[in-house]
């Protein structure tokens, strides 16, 4: 094979960016195809659909990044459903109920955050510790943490929808700041989501921490060396990743005010989506590479084209099926990438493309 | 001469194994089995009844057949297929729409369709190196996609079809457009057979058990006395060296996979015939029970290592504890947790003392 790599920048450039133009193209199909997709009355609805996917696809950027796969998210926004809800009404009841006033209130949301974000970061330390100090591969450790935490939540819960039995934080948490058009999506929730994307886009691209995730993820060997305690690195990975799949089911719990046991399992599996995007977002599979922005854009990009699907008069099943599809196609595109990368690896593209001039050269002379 | 010797304490590997270790290893599912039983003896006296283990047996005969194939992949190095589930539901409701023409065609359609999905998913995973378990995982998503859009979501009864029937589903149109007499057949008759298929027991013992034995003595000669079973191995404990010693590596990956799919497919069709429905759902969750039971009954995910014997011990086991914790009080849903944190547990220490032999990671 005498045929060298075009590395050049700008094509370089546009394929980080990818993401960006995929968005761009999706927006104009839909606007197109289906008529009011621009109005501000299906865009905050599907911004608000986003929300969750957003916060889940931040920790599961952050463990692909370090090179491991976490698929309990998928049980994990559950758990931190039920428990916020769960522990909510418990406490709610034990600091006297409706009688108690909007203290006990307060306090009751408190104490339930935190136990919900506390179980959420335990299920990632469980993970985290078996991948890194068991050794064992992370999809396989964290497919039976799935199966486990989805037999917990249904022991949880007994299998019921667990609602909160005030209403105070609903109405604080999804409604509106300012009632105009467009500027309507921005709700506590909403901003909620916002800052902590932009807490961990800016530990990642920015801090010392983020730098050494980054290596850690392209090769353990070298950053082991470099002297990274690549094992706890990997271990807070995890912890990122159920704490956030935690927070971004706790969030979807309260503006619901229902935690339901299998939310994702019949339909569109928020792991899937989350998977997919976080692939289309420029994440490597392999680690060592990757954007909880563009996991974030990319998960806006999948939501307009499901919005989309349902505007041009098709059915929720079709967006099954889109979803599958997309997933199927992302995922072989990377493995297609991996393999031509692998076919490439050793290959020497400037003694290639001497050997061809000396070549040409002695051809020439003769 | 002692110049030459090996720096003080020499090599510390261990050339040899442990005999004890070896055969915990291999036959460690086995004594789980009987610790299982003592503790089924002293939870309940009738334990050991003829009537109790029939259905332990019974009740893991779907588990002991899908996981016959899944063993099929672990064995060859490719963790697992993750789309069993939909495999099963699709080729469930592919009888169904076979059904009508006799119970022949509805097997030879739903195992075919299990041979195509098991053949695309060998080739991507066997010739680009994709992540089994990611990849698998992608179609079982897009298989419910396409079953869940055929049908519109709704499902697919063998014993009922209207005009509107004959407008959805893979064949159906199909099928409704090359005979015309399609509405004529008697379904009710068919369906009574097809429905049945799960509920025959001859010799008082159900047609499943039956087929599971078959499925795995068939898997047990295929994957320890045929050529086909040691090119298996060889791929399973290097995808590299199988390649290079002459081995077509992405034909044995393909066909494990085919192995796994059709199994899932026969597993499908009883599956469908016990529920009397055929819808995407059928079949959730045996994707993961089945992994579990094959790395209890030692076989190890980095592959090449363990047999059928094992998987049908890996088997029986879940299906103890399945029936312990049900004798003891203790619901499904918590049994799935236990299932879960066991399998973490399993994994973990297979994978410690496969490296304390100095063997791999699993």
């Amino acid at each position: 094979m005498l045929k060298t790599r075009d590395n050049s920048e700008l094509i370089n450039r546009i394929n980080h960016n990818r993401i960006y133009f995929f968005l761009a193209l999706v927006v104009i199909i839909m606007t197109l195809g289906a008529p009011g997709f621009l109005r501000s009355g299906n865009i905050a609805p599907m911004m608000k659909t986003a929300l969750l996917p957003i916060m889940v696809g931040i920790g599961f950027t952050f463990a692909m990044i370090a090179g491991n796969f976490d698929l309990s998210v998928g049980a994990v926004i559950n758990v931190g459903a039920a428990i916020v809800m769960g522990e909510f009404n418990r406490f709610y009841a034990l600091f006297g109920g409706e009688s108690a006033g909007d203290g006990a209130v307060i306090a009751a949301w408190i104490i339930a955050f935190v136990l919900a974000l506390a179980a959420g970061s335990l299920v990632g330390l469980a993970n985290g510790l078996v991948v890194a100090k068991g050794k064992v591969h992370s999809f396989i450790v964290t497919i039976g943490m799935l199966t486990a935490m989805s037999g917990f939540v249904y022991t949880y819960s007994k299998g019921n929808t667990i609602s909160a039995n005030s209403y105070m934080l609903v109405d604080v948490i999804e409604k509106p700041f300012l009632r105009v058009p467009y500027l309507e999506i921005i709700t506590w929730r909403f901003l909620i989501v916002s800052l902590i994307l932009a807490f961990f886009e800016i530990l990642l691209t920015k801090t010392r921490w983020g730098r050494d995730l980054f290596m850690v993820g392209s090769n353990r060997e070298a950053a082991w060396q470099a002297g990274i305690d690549t094992d706890r690195k990997v271990i807070e990975s995890f912890v990122i990743s159920g704490f956030t799949a935690a927070l971004g089911g706790i969030l979807f719990a309260v503006s619901m005010n229902a935690a339901v046991p299998n939310y994702g399992e019949r339909g569109i599996n928020p792991l899937m989506l989350v998977l997919a995007s976080t692939i289309i977002g420029g994440t490597v599979m392999t680690g060592g590479h990757g954007s909880v922005l563009k996991t974030a854009v990319a998960v806006i990009t999948i939501q307009a084209i499901f919005n989309g699907l349902i505007g041009m008069g098709l059915g929720f099943d079709s967006q099954v099926l889109a979803a599958g599809m997309l997933l199927g196609v992302v995922v072989l595109g990377e493995a297609y990438a991996l393999y031509r990368q692998s076919l490439k690896r050793g290959e020497r593209p400037s003694l290639m493309k001497e050997a061809a001039e000396l070549k040409a050269a002695r051809s020439s002379n003769r | 001469m002692s110049s030459i010797s090996l720096p003080l304490g020499g090599d510390v590997r261990k050339t040899r194994q442990n005999s004890l270790t070896l055969l915990i290893n291999r036959f460690g599912v086995f004594f789980m089995i009987l610790v299982l039983s003592g503790v089924g003896l002293i939870v309940s006296p009738g334990f050991f009844s003829s009537t109790n283990l029939l259905n332990i047996l019974n009740a893991v005969s779907y588990l002991g057949i899908v996981a016959a194939g899944i063993a099929f992949v672990i064995f060859c190095g490719q963790y697992g297929d993750m789309s069993a589930p939909m495999t099963m539901a699709i080729s469930g409701v592919i009888s169904v729409e076979f059904m009508r023409y006799g119970l022949v065609p509805a097997f030879l359609a739903a195992m075919a369709t299990g041979l195509v999905i098991g053949a695309v998913n060998g080739y991507i995973v066997g010739k680009f190196r994709a992540n089994a378990i990611i990849w698998t995982l992608a179609m079982n998503f897009i298989l419910e996609g396409l079953v869940r859009w055929s049908y519109k979501g709704t499902q697919i009864y063998p014993d009922m079809a209207t005009e509107k029937t004959y407008q959805t589903g893979f064949f159906l149109p199909l099928l409704a457009k090359l005979d015309r007499h399609i509405m004529d057949i008697d379904l009710v008759s068919r369906a009574q057979a097809f429905n049945g298929l799960a509920t025959t027991y001859p010799l008082g013992v159900p047609l499943v058990l039956y087929v599971m034995f078959a499925v795995m003595i068939i898997g047990y000669i295929v994957m320890s006395k045929t050529t086909f079973g040691n090119q298996l191995r060889v791929v399973g404990s290097s995808y590299e060296v199988g390649r290079m010693s002459g081995i077509n590596a992405t034909g044995t990956v393909m066909k494990a996979f085919m192995m796994s799919s059709l199994f899932a497919s026969i597993a499908g069709i009883f599956m469908t015939s016990l529920n009397r429905v055929g819808a995407f759902y059928i079949g959730q969750g045996y994707d993961f029970q089945a992994v579990t039971a094959i790395i209890l009954g030692g076989m190890s995910l980095s592959g090449g290592r363990g047999s059928m014997i094992g998987v049908f011990g890996g088997v029986f086991t879940l299906g103890l504890i399945s029936n312990i914790l049900t004798l003891v009080g203790i619901g499904t849903f918590t049994q799935k947790m236990i299932t879960g944190f066991l399998f973490i547990v399993v994994v973990a220490v297979n994978a410690r003392s496969l490296r304390k032999l100095g063997r791999d990671y699993a």
